[in-house]
């Protein structure tokens, strides 16, 4: 077997090249990830939007193969720069080639820091079997490992906690501990899903920045999942947009929250309250996220779009209507 | 007396501290939260009277079933009829009625031999005991694997797995067994003969001399038929318990840090499905004994000189109700099996169980509730 030639620009730690992922159902084959493409640069926070369904989730673990039956990746390339330099496809190596990489050079959070802990391990258990698993280090030195890591994610008496079990712990406190034990072997890339969600928000802002500091300290580039608009300002680089399962559009942060192209970014943006004026009706985008059993054809967005067109109903192209900003929608095409 | 119990496990439980201590120093530093739980369920289990009664049938049997051998008066393979025809069915004395020191006459009374009844029964209960442990020791954990393996990789594994549990409990169990145990027994025979350590291994075992081969090789033969029809209960029970745990994120996030597959079956999943099999292997040593018993009872298991108490009975049902003492005795000593393992097990469930316990601790008021909070803040 002749080993395919792999390419990747030496900025880049990720590329992302038109992944498909289905799941079938008894109801259908749900095309829940059709032909999204994207890119992770080194030392850069990329957040990928998008309302619940949109297969967001499904992106990020089929990077790592983390797609289990009835679910099945079809077809595409996830092409990952390892530590040591090697260019690899993620979707076609060995099992155990990754699971080397799963939690050693990829760490994920989940969304649920109360059910992402194993409630018969400590603190310590979970960020200690992380280390041991990637390096032949012993556990006495693994669990010294575990307190400074409970340390840097500002976790108070870390000597005391290590011991705790998960339900001694508050939703903050345990999600730092995921936190810990994701960057346990200081990945390349961490992929952050909705981190944030189940917290109240003066525990997001924490969060928050401590991802950010981890992602100083540690240089490494974190994908962020998310819903809210608010934090992917905060704190990302560059944005996609998800909608149905496709990428709409991409850009930089400030580009992107500047001068919105797609109709459905706009729309998103548009039902974010602002705080300063009286708001007398929420805004909101008509319609319901299509079932993606029998996604409607060409560009997923129309059935709900005020701009739509005959047009519309055909694949729309991804132009690039400003350095770096993608969309794809008919509106921008140049026919 | 619930209070004695209780100071009695906390002792236990702070010497194992102290030795723990002794071996890996601060250690009962790191596992305060450990030590004050296993407090907590002292401290549940002394509150519970059923538990204390099965408790100390459990242990009576226990012991009785290990020192019980050595301490029978009489070997079971020893026939004083043989000698004095007047020893053929004496009857009980028991003491308020008939003392059986100045009288000497035998406290269960003797059977159709003119052995000693309570001879027997503590041989018996050696092993009755060695018998349900076997089964447990062995079933359990067949079990347990097989509903892993087919609860966590689903699909064709689960499939077949299930359908050949579905095969073993459809059949009736007591049937499977007899049919088990009357093909087993010639196999094992050959094995024992050959095998010389396998052979002193389970003489010792069942504390048995060496002409009871035969008998020895029906018994074999009875625990593995039991084994065989144990394991299918486990394998479901666990597989179910399998399928809710394996969708928790944890073990996606276990698989996510890139931890093997074992890893993730035995570290993970494992420990959380663990709990109701504790509950189930206490009733089940019970319910063990009862159908190695009722395979003896039927003929299957051991013959004579063998005093197997469910063949005890069985052999003394010829004499009922005449003799009534040599069936009664050794179903004495069943029921008090059994009925000191469900107990205990009843007990254990509310013990084990996290939620009542931690229910139980928010009555306890006033000083005992400090006990349990071993709070040490540097």
């Amino acid at each position: 077997m002749s080993k395919k030639y792999l390419e990747l620009e030496p900025e880049k730690i990720l590329s992302v090249k038109d992944l498909e992922v289905k799941f079938y159902t008894y109801a259908g084959v749900v095309h829940a990830v059709s032909g999204v493409s994207f890119d992770v640069y080194e030392n850069e926070v990329v957040a990928l939007v998008g309302e619940t369904g949109c297969g967001k989730t499904v992106t990020t673990r089929a990077i790592t193969r983390l797609i289990y039956p009835p679910g099945h990746i079809a077809r595409g390339q996830a092409i990952f720069r390892r530590r040591n330099g090697t260019v690899i496809d993620l979707l076609s190596i060995s099992e155990k080639e990754l699971r080397d990489i799963r939690g050693n050079e990829i760490a994920y959070i989940f969304q649920d820091p109360t059910s992402a802990l194993n409630p018969l391990f400590t603190a310590g258990e979970h960020i200690v079997e992380t280390i041991v698993a990637h390096s032949s280090t012993n556990r006495k030195l693994a669990r010294n490992e575990a307190i400074r890591l409970l340390k840097q994610v500002l976790i108070p008496h870390p000597s005391l906690r290590v011991k705790t079990y998960p339900h001694e712990l508050s939703g903050g406190m345990r999600q730092r501990v995921v936190i810990a034990t994701a960057i346990a072997n200081k990945p390349r890339l961490l992929i952050a899903d909705e981190p944030t969600t189940n917290l109240d928000v003066t525990v997001q802002a924490q969060i928050l920045d401590l991802l950010s500091e981890l992602k100083k300290q540690y240089s490494m580039s974190i994908i962020l999942i998310t819903h809210n608009l608010g934090i992917v300002a905060e704190i990302a680089d560059r944005v996609y947009v998800m909608y149905a399962g496709k990428i709409v559009e991409s850009a930089n942060v400030f580009e992107l929250f500047e001068k919105p192209m797609h109709p459905y970014t706009r729309g998103l943006l548009h039902a974010l309250p602002d705080p300063v004026r009286r708001i007398e009706k929420l805004e909101y985008i008509p319609g319901t996220v299509p079932s993606l059993i029998n996604p409607p054809p060409g560009c997923r967005f129309h059935p709900r779009c005020k701009f739509a067109k005959r047009v519309c109903r055909e694949e729309p192209p991804m132009v690039e209507v400003e350095p770096g900003h993608y969309v794809a929608c008919w509106l921008y095409a140049k026919r | 007396m619930a209070e004695v119990i209780y100071r009695g496990f906390c002792i236990i439980i702070d010497t194992i501290a102290k030795l723990m201590d002794k071996i890996r120093p601060g250690w009962s530093d790191r596992n305060s939260s450990r030590i004050s739980e296993w407090k907590l369920m002292a401290y549940a289990y002394s509150r519970s009277a059923i538990g204390i009664v099965g408790g100390v049938l459990v242990s009576i049997f226990v012991i009785i079933g290990i020192i019980g051998p050595y301490i029978a008066f009489e070997r079971y393979n020893e026939f004083p009829a043989s000698v004095n025809p007047d020893l053929y069915f004496l009857r009980p004395c028991i003491p308020p009625w008939c003392d059986p020191w100045s009288e000497n006459l035998p406290l269960l009374g003797t059977d159709n031999w003119g052995r000693d009844i309570l001879s027997l029964v503590l041989h018996g209960a050696r092993i009755s005991l060695v018998i349900s442990l076997i089964v447990v020791a062995l079933g359990v954990p067949l079990g347990i694997i097989l509903g892993l393996l087919a609860g966590y990789f689903g699909g064709a594994v689960d499939e077949v797995m299930m359908r050949i549990t579905d095969v073993f409990i459809a059949f009736p169990a007591l049937i499977l067994a007899i049919a088990f145990a009357t093909v087993l027994p010639s196999r094992f025979r050959e094995v024992l003969y050959t095998n010389v350590f396998t052979r002193e291994f389970f003489l010792s075992l069942f504390a048995l001399s060496k002409e009871e081969i035969p008998q020895l090789a029906s018994l074999l033969a009875v625990i593995f038929a039991l084994v065989l029809v144990w394991w299918p209960g486990y394998a479901r029970i666990i597989r179910g318990s399998v399928l809710s745990v394996k969708e928790q994120a944890f073990v996606e996030a276990a698989r996510s840090l890139g931890l093997s597959t074992w890893r993730v079956l035995f570290r993970h999943i494992l420990p959380n499905v663990l709990s109701p099999v504790i509950v189930m292997v206490t009733f089940d040593l019970g319910t063990a004994t009862l159908l190695a018993a009722a395979l003896s009872f039927l003929g299957i298991g051991p013959q004579d000189p063998v005093p197997e108490l469910g063949f005890l009975v069985s052999k003394g049902r010829e004499y009922f109700p005449d003799k009534w003492w040599i069936v009664m005795f050794p179903g004495i000593a069943l029921f008090i099996i059994a009925l000191g393992w469900n107990l205990l097990g009843d007990s254990l469930r509310d013990v084990l169980d996290p939620k009542t316990r931690r229910s139980l601790e928010f009555k306890v008021k006033g000083k005992k509730q400090r006990k349990f909070k071993s709070v040490k803040r540097k």
